[in-house]
């Protein structure tokens, strides 16, 4: 693979476990299993099911050519064979409900998709911490337009769903999502809190007249407005009350938009480790790319064309080649995130044994558009509650959602059923 | 009600024929389009519901046209008889023909949206003159509806956009200043909002400026302060003898008044009670000891020291001290104000005026709502706030709305003072929902929009921007509603320099040329000409010929052929044209090749792969977007676009796609795509022309079902304006979901139907369309 020049916001933590400086100060009572953070990621187009599946079964398995880079993290991910969404997950839909598993309306009209999963643990779990929850993306969204299924394409730039309608948007640049969190809302000089304070309660002000002055048609649409300022009034009454260290050596991210896919995802997931670490946030979703991506990843050896391009090899060996050779790479990213991870020390736990990062595609086989079981790992211990290293098969079209239910169990959630879920599963 | 009325008519419709039309249909199609495993996704069964012929009337039109063409049901699996298909055909049709033929006056939703990033960024740069691109920081629009990021079902607001807006106000506010005379202006240069004492020094300052001639040139306190106290000190030396008074006061420069007042401060003990000791030392002043002039100067000179040190200290000390500071600081000041009174003697009428106004702005400055001029200072404060908020929330506010932030602004006024009331108020102004948010006033039935919400409509659709002055003055005086002026006004805008925002955002996201921007493109190492820059070019002759089309009121049609484009150099290389100026312009083609989209390279590269064209690709975008009927998702278990060619391994992609379309399940498709894609092979995946591919002939002629011959991109220009019919009822289509930024619906589809039928009755003009439907049911209606 090529050699590039990563940039990072944890920096010295390729890989090597360095032991950052762990807060201390909060104590080990404020890490019990009531700390539990979720993460979601997702990649597009499928897998190359002719080596993604590992041999064998249990903590006995041999690592599939696709998964080989998960070797140094083997004993702290699971892999799950077998877990199914019922509905049609075909590209923008499988997007829209790879973390609800409903059946997405067609058409053009408004989106119809349903509350991901994400999205209920940030209001159950979420609901304290400075930010509920992050949603974070290295595309932005591009697709428009009804897909040949007559699906809203657009729906496919977004994993996170906030209701039925309203996807949630994702930070695309890392500085604004690092601002974001660790900074708070970008003030002037002069807006001390107590004019920052008052601003915001006539703002408030304003969006309840307006409650009075608009029609029924509208109520949603305010009710949302009405959450975004009750939220952001929230986050800044928190700000004044939690303080938290930033890990020495980390560093501010660049400005603007990285120019390459690497260091991108890798400032991306560094964040939302900093974000865990510091414990501003508990929930997170990153997108690797959107549904269909067509995102080209010639600078690896080997590859010779775009991701979704690929995908459709129709048994063409150099193109299944590739498509093996970007997935087998995706993983690789995914394994650097948990490997930082790892190496952060919480009392006698680390910040992966206290997570639970699932990495995962709407697709299976990419070139014929099937979806009979969904390509799953999910890594660190929740806690402890979690017995990591296994290759778990689920048999007789296990929903997926049982798996979604159970991580938010595991972290603490008190939803005892969602969506078509037959039981609990980690 | 109407809704009601229509749905009687189908049920007029059915009877006999819906019963044989539903025994057709349930015998030839429900084995594939009904229960479990349905093929292309289609559920035949829902159109058991009458209702589900509104509601599903994109499905229900392509049902019929499926059957109508003999695509379906496919031969190998059931045979549908000429009798029995003309049954199903007859009886959509009908349905169909009477959804389109009947005036729904529906107005569909009206759902508020908040303004798309463009919008924003034009509504800004509209009510500040400033251009500050702040929605680049915003998380990205998606797409709605059909295609367009305008689409309302996606315009709500998110925790995180809220932030931005907030942000994006503050940042604003830091551009605004406020005024009385002038109320909130916006300039290029941030401006830093003083602090209440701040603003009341500023004010003195254009007080004292007022009364020049009452003051010694270059008067300052600090230099007058140490000469008023010599002068004191030598009234006091004179006994106090009052006759020496006016001598004594011009030997140091100082009006009488100012003199006999600092006689008073310093020979009274008001001077010593208030001065901190830590940072003034104590001034036992002139009080009643008289000292020589040499000591007086000494101390006349460490006072002025102290008097200066205190004025420093004001914002540095806690509250409490603070106090006695600033009152330390306004009495030095008094002593050289003249009071009311004193001005009333010394000058002219005139400039009375003006002082005694600058003198209640300061008080509202200073005390906000305690001021005794706030009844008359009110009325103009609410005027500017009125003005601010008419042209940020592009209509007039509400009293109620001028009444309450007026209030508020003058109580932060006496919180924070003048300027940080008035950013707060710009702000709130710019957070708000009515300027995030294209805001209408809800009836609760369906009701004819007003003058401002029509010129909202309008500009917004058209420019994509904020109503300017003219609409807003029309507006206003209720003409807009007057068809002539609503005509006159629709023309102006089509030809003013704005209306390339129909070009910019309408046609960019219809014909997708917008996507060359955003889309990684041909492979940089196999097409090192193709950059960045190109693809602004491309994307630059795209906009500019729809443009052209908009403002010079052009055919329709020139969208699909023209004998002219727009191109600079670099342009003109690739497509291999003489060499011309540099910049943009419009040439006159002397042969097919180019000229109309299909021969623009922004879509030719935008429906290629990296490496290679695609076929499939160009004619599913020729279907779908230039004819506006998408393609039915591909059977499962096959890929519904093969995506490249692949000579090398002995069949040419045509024989292969051949071999495709001989699959059942595959033809149906394929025989309308492919045809489609093939003649526009000729052109490379950068758009250039090319004759030969591999060493092997170009072969570029599409073969339509009906065995008739496309050949090449002027044979597929030919074919497309043979159905061009097709082509503008799906214009038609797109520009109103466009400007009514939501999807298309049943109700629609009439209007759609009057646009197409009007277009031809007026030469393909543009300017049709938009008459049309700025005169909708659709466009002057809201819930």
């Amino acid at each position: 693979m090529r050699k590039i020049n990563r940039r990072t916001v944890l920096r010295g933590m390729g890989g090597i476990s360095l032991g950052l400086p762990w807060l201390e100060a909060m104590g080990q009572s404020s890490f019990s299993n009531k700390n539990i953070r979720l993460c979601y990621l997702v990649f597009p187009n499928g897998v190359n099911i002719d080596h993604w599946t590992p041999e064998g079964t249990g903590s006995n398995y041999k690592l599939s050519k696709t998964l080989a880079p998960l070797e140094p993290i083997k004993d702290l991910v699971n892999i799950h064979t077998g877990l199914v969404h019922r509905a049609h997950s075909v590209h923008a839909p499988g997007y829209a409900n790879f973390l609800s598993g409903v059946t997405v309306k067609k058409g053009m009209g408004p989106y119809g998709a349903g509350v991901s999963c994400d999205q209920i643990a940030a209001q159950d779990i979420g609901k304290d911490s400075y930010l509920p929850s992050i949603e974070l993306s290295v595309e932005p969204p591009k697709h428009k337009g009804l897909s040949p299924a007559g699906y809203n394409r657009a729906m496919g730039a977004y994993i996170s769903w906030a209701n039925k309608t309203t996807p949630v948007p994702r930070e695309l640049i890392p500085i604004n999502a690092f601002d974001r969190m660790f900074k708070g809302i970008k003030r002037s000089k002069t807006t001390t809190p107590e004019i920052s304070r008052s601003i915001l309660d006539y703002v408030k002000e304003d969006a309840l007249g307006m409650k009075r002055s608009l029609g029924r048609e509208d109520s949603q649409r305010i009710q949302q407005y009405f959450a975004s300022v009750r939220a952001l009034e929230r986050r800044i009454q928190k700000k004044h009350q939690e303080s938290f260290t930033m890990p020495k050596d980390s560093v501010n991210p660049p400005a603007g938009m990285p120019k390459d896919f690497e260091s991108h995802v890798e400032l991306m997931t560094d964040i939302i480790t900093l974000a865990f670490q510091t414990n501003r946030t508990k929930v997170a979703s990153l997108m690797l790319g959107n549904s269909g991506s067509f995102r080209r990843f010639d600078f690896l050896d080997g590859v010779n064309g775009a991701h979704h391009e690929l995908s459709h090899h129709k048994g063409n060996a150099q193109k299944k080649k590739g498509y093996e050779i970007i997935t087998r790479y995706h993983v690789s990213l995914f394994t650097r995130m948990i490997q930082k991870m790892q190496a952060i020390q919480e009392g006698d736990k680390t910040l992966l044994d206290n997570s639970l990062v699932l990495f995962g595609s709407p697709l299976w086989d990419g070139d014929r558009h099937t979806y009979p079981q969904k390509p799953i790992l999910v890594a660190g211990k929740g806690g402890g509650k979690v017995k990591t290293g296994q290759h778990i098969v689920h048999r007789g079209r296990t929903p997926m959602n049982n798996l979604l239910l159970g991580m938010m169990q595991t972290a603490g959630c008190t939803i005892k059923q969602f969506n078509d879920s037959t039981g609990a599963v980690v | 009600m109407i809704k009601k009325l229509i749905f009687i008519c189908f049920f007029c419709i059915s009877g006999n024929a819906a019963d044989d039309y539903f025994e057709i249909v349930k015998n030839h199609c429900y084995e594939c389009h009904s229960g479990e495993n349905l093929e292309a996704d289609l559920d035949l069964s829902i159109f058991e519901s009458q209702k589900s012929f509104y509601v599903h009337f994109d499905t229900l039109m392509d049902f019929h046209e499926q059957v109508e063409s003999g695509d379906m049901p496919p031969e190998e699996d059931s045979k549908m008889t000429d009798e029995e298909r003309k049954t199903v055909v007859e009886h959509l049709g009908k349905i169909i023909h009477k959804l389109e033929t009947t005036a729904a006056n529906i107005t569909g939703s009206t759902v508020i949206r908040r303004l798309t990033a463009y919008e924003y960024d034009n509504t800004v740069k509209a009510v500040t003159g400033l251009d500050l691109e702040l929605s680049k920081n915003f998380p990205a629009d998606g797409g709605g509806g059909e295609g367009f990021g305008n689409d309302s079902a996606i315009l709500g607001v998110s925790p995180l956009q809220f932030e931005r807006y907030l942000e994006s106000a503050e940042k604003i506010s830091n551009f605004s200043q406020f005024d009385m005379q002038k109320g909130f202006t916006f300039s290029n240069k941030p401006y830093e909002a003083k602090t209440k004492s701040e603003i009341v020094d500023r004010t003195d300052q254009q007080i004292r400026s007022l009364f020049a001639n009452l003051y010694p040139k270059n008067f300052t306190i600090k230099r007058y302060l140490p000469k008023l106290m010599l002068a004191v000190n030598e009234f006091n030396l004179a006994r106090n003898n009052k006759s020496k008074l006016p001598q004594i006061a011009a030997k140091y420069g100082l009006n009488e008044f100012i003199l006999i007042r600092g006689v008073k401060y310093f020979s009274t003990s008001s001077g010593k009670g208030i001065i901190e000791r830590d940072s003034i030392r104590p001034w036992f002043g002139l009080r009643l000891e008289k000292y020589d002039p040499i000591k007086a100067k000494e101390y006349a000179k460490q006072f002025t020291q102290d008097y200066e040190n205190a004025l420093e200290q004001i914002s540095k000390v806690p509250d409490i001290k603070r106090k006695s500071y600033l009152d330390f600081k306004n009495n030095i000041k008094a002593i050289f104000t003249f009071t009311e009174a004193e001005l009333m003697r010394l000058v002219k009428k005139d400039k009375l005026s003006k002082y005694l106004e600058l003198k209640k702005t300061q008080d509202l400055m200073q005390y906000g709502m305690r001021s005794k001029y706030l009844k008359e200072l009110a009325t103009p404060l609410m005027n500017h706030v009125r003005n601010l908020l008419t042209n940020a929330h592009r209509k007039p506010p509400s009293e109620t709305d001028v009444k309450g932030m007026t209030k508020d602004m003058i109580e932060a006024t006496s919180k924070f003072g003048l300027d940080v009331a008035a950013k707060i108020l710009v702000i709130r102004t710019f957070a708000h929902m009515k300027f995030i948010y294209r805001h209408e006033d809800k009836a609760g039935k369906p009701t004819k929009v007003n003058d401002y919400e029509l010129a909202n409509r309008l500009s917004y659709f058209i420019w994509g921007s904020p109503p300017d002055k003219e609409l807003m003055k029309l507006a206003s005086e209720k003409k807009l509603n007057n068809p002539r002026t609503l005509q006159r006004q629709v023309k102006r805008m089509l030809k003013s320099r704005q209306s390339s925002s129909l070009a910019k955002y309408f046609a960019a996201q219809w014909l997708h040329f917008g996507e060359v921007l955003e889309a990684q493109g041909p492979d940089r190492e196999k097409f090192p000409e193709f950059d960045e820059d190109l693809a602004k070019d491309m994307w630059t002759e795209s906009a500019l010929c729809f443009e052209y089309i908009v403002k010079n009121d052009r055919s329709v049609l020139e969208v699909i052929d023209a004998d002219y484009t727009f191109v600079n150099s670099r342009l003109r290389k690739i497509y291999g044209f003489d060499k011309g100026s540099r910049k943009f312009t419009k040439i006159t083609l002397k042969d097919k090749i180019r000229g109309g989209i299909t021969g623009h390279a922004s879509v030719l590269t935008v429906t290629s792969g990296a490496l290679r064209t695609s076929p499939i690709f160009r004619g599913n975008w020729v279907l779908s977007s230039l004819l506006g009927s998408p393609t039915p998702p591909a059977p499962a278990g096959v890929d519904p676009l093969p995506d490249e060619e692949v000579i090398s391994e002995n069949l040419t992609l045509k024989m292969q796609l051949k071999s495709h379309r001989d699959l059942p399940q595959c033809k149906s498709c394929h025989q309308k795509i492919d045809p489609l894609g093939f003649p526009l092979e000729n052109f490379d995946p950068m758009g250039r022309w090319r004759d030969k591919y591999e060493q092997a002939p170009i072969d570029a002629i599409g073969e339509t079902v009906d065995g008739k011959k496309i050949d090449g991109p002027i044979g597929l220009k030919k074919y497309l304006l043979r159905n061009k019919d097709i082509f503008l009822k799906n214009m038609s289509r797109k520009l109103l979901s466009y400007a009514l930024g939501r999807s298309i619906e049943y109700y629609d589809f009439y209007v759609i139907n009057e646009m197409t039928r009007e277009l031809k009755e007026n030469d393909y003009k543009f300017s049709t369309m938009v008459w049309k439907i700025v005169n909708s049911y659709q466009f002057q209606h809201k819930n």
